[in-house]
């Protein structure tokens, strides 16, 4: 058991390593050496009434390709889920996050919206951030008006999702052997 | 949209279940198609041994039984399963005398995402698998006495209430299970 993450478990026997990851009744599991995993497989459907053993490509709103060279990850179908929840299926797709001379500032004179919309987009647009650290900074710069959101808040807000919109399908690439040089 | 296969799965499960998610015991008792879900439900309770039925304890909070009663829906938002879960009433439990800590590990979304970095790096392939059921796998060590579920009390021993050997949905305990 690690200090870090006390939900991950490794074990190393000789050359090869088994890392077992556990989010409450999901667990992901590998090993260099693939007879593992198939041992734990089988270990795991004996003990515990166990549904669908495969190769792990969905988790937590995360899809995950894995292939030969590479690791892809993504949250298409959750901004998908997402643009149709907050009702912008119809919106005009955006090719920026937010624009370069775009002004936020507190601006007490028009009315403040309502909060608890601002706020589920805020937390959902935070979870995006996972596999899209391109908009971090736009999704963080809305946060912080979230004790008192005015319109010019919300409207940023959607240029976000809309952006996303435009580009649901961009995600984290993980090259395998690649350095930093 | 009304697509072929969407009507043919929607034909396919017309007979078989109810449209209507009752919010009452009353009206999902007066539907076979609930009353099934229900003792699906509580035969898994049995399968997995959760509680056995025993004298009501004297001055011990006993916590209250209620039925939710959802329907399933497949992608195309048929509905295809009827699902009725037993849920106890945790808000009535008192912490320090019918719990202790209710704190639960979960791991952060960024250590995922590293793990899959470096699985990538190493040539680990990743799985997945979940267990069915999870809260009925785990074991509570507090005693926690449940009321009979509505609708199914025992005729002869009405007044007996559940004595809990794993964790209810809905129990404060039941994350940590």
């Amino acid at each position: 058991m690690r200090k870090v993450d006390t939900t991950l478990f490794t074990k190393k026997l000789g050359n090869d390593l088994f890392v077992l990851q556990i989010y409450v009744d999901d667990i992901i599991f590998g090993s260099t050496n693939h007879d593992f995993c198939e041992e734990f497989g089988k270990m795991m459907a004996k003990e515990f009434e166990m549904s669908m053993i495969g190769e792990l490509s969905y988790f937590l709103g995360l899809q995950i390709k894995q292939m030969k060279n590479d690791t892809f990850v993504s949250q298409g179908k959750y901004i998908k889920d997402m643009i149709k929840k907050f009702g912008l299926q119809e919106a005009k797709p955006m090719s920026t996050p937010m624009g370069t001379n775009d002004q936020l500032g507190n601006d007490a004179s028009v009315n403040m919206i309502d909060q608890k919309l601002y706020w589920s987009m805020i937390r959902s647009l935070l979870y995006v951030t996972a596999s899209r650290p391109d908009v971090m900074f736009s999704v963080c710069k809305c946060a912080r008006y979230q004790a008192s959101p005015r319109e010019s808040h919300l409207k940023a807000t959607k240029t976000i999702l809309r952006y996303l919109k435009a580009t649901h399908d961009v995600g984290l690439w993980y090259p395998k052997g690649l350095t930093l040089s | 949209m009304q697509t072929r296969s969407r009507l043919a799965s929607f034909c396919e499960h017309y007979s078989f279940v109810s449209f209507e998610e009752p919010k009452k015991i009353e009206d999902a008792l007066k539907d076979s198609n609930w009353v099934n879900a229900m003792h699906d439900e509580l035969n898994n309770f049995t399968r997995n041994q959760v509680w056995e039925l025993v004298e009501r304890p004297k001055n011990y909070n006993v916590i209250g039984t209620k039925w939710v009663f959802r329907d399933k829906q497949d992608q195309d938002g048929v509905v295809v399963r009827n699902k009725a879960r037993l849920v106890a009433q945790g808000y009535t439990q008192v912490e320090g005398l019918d719990f202790g800590e209710t704190y639960a590990p979960v791991v952060r979304l960024e250590a995922i995402r590293i793990l899959l970095a470096y699985a990538c790096d190493h040539n680990i392939k990743l799985y997945q698998m979940d267990v069915k059921s999870a809260f009925l796998n785990g074991y509570i060590n507090e005693l926690v006495y449940v009321e009979q579920p509505p609708g199914f009390e025992d005729d002869k021993k009405p007044n007996h209430v559940y004595k809990l050997k794993k964790a209810l949905y809905g129990l404060k305990q039941a994350p940590r299970a």
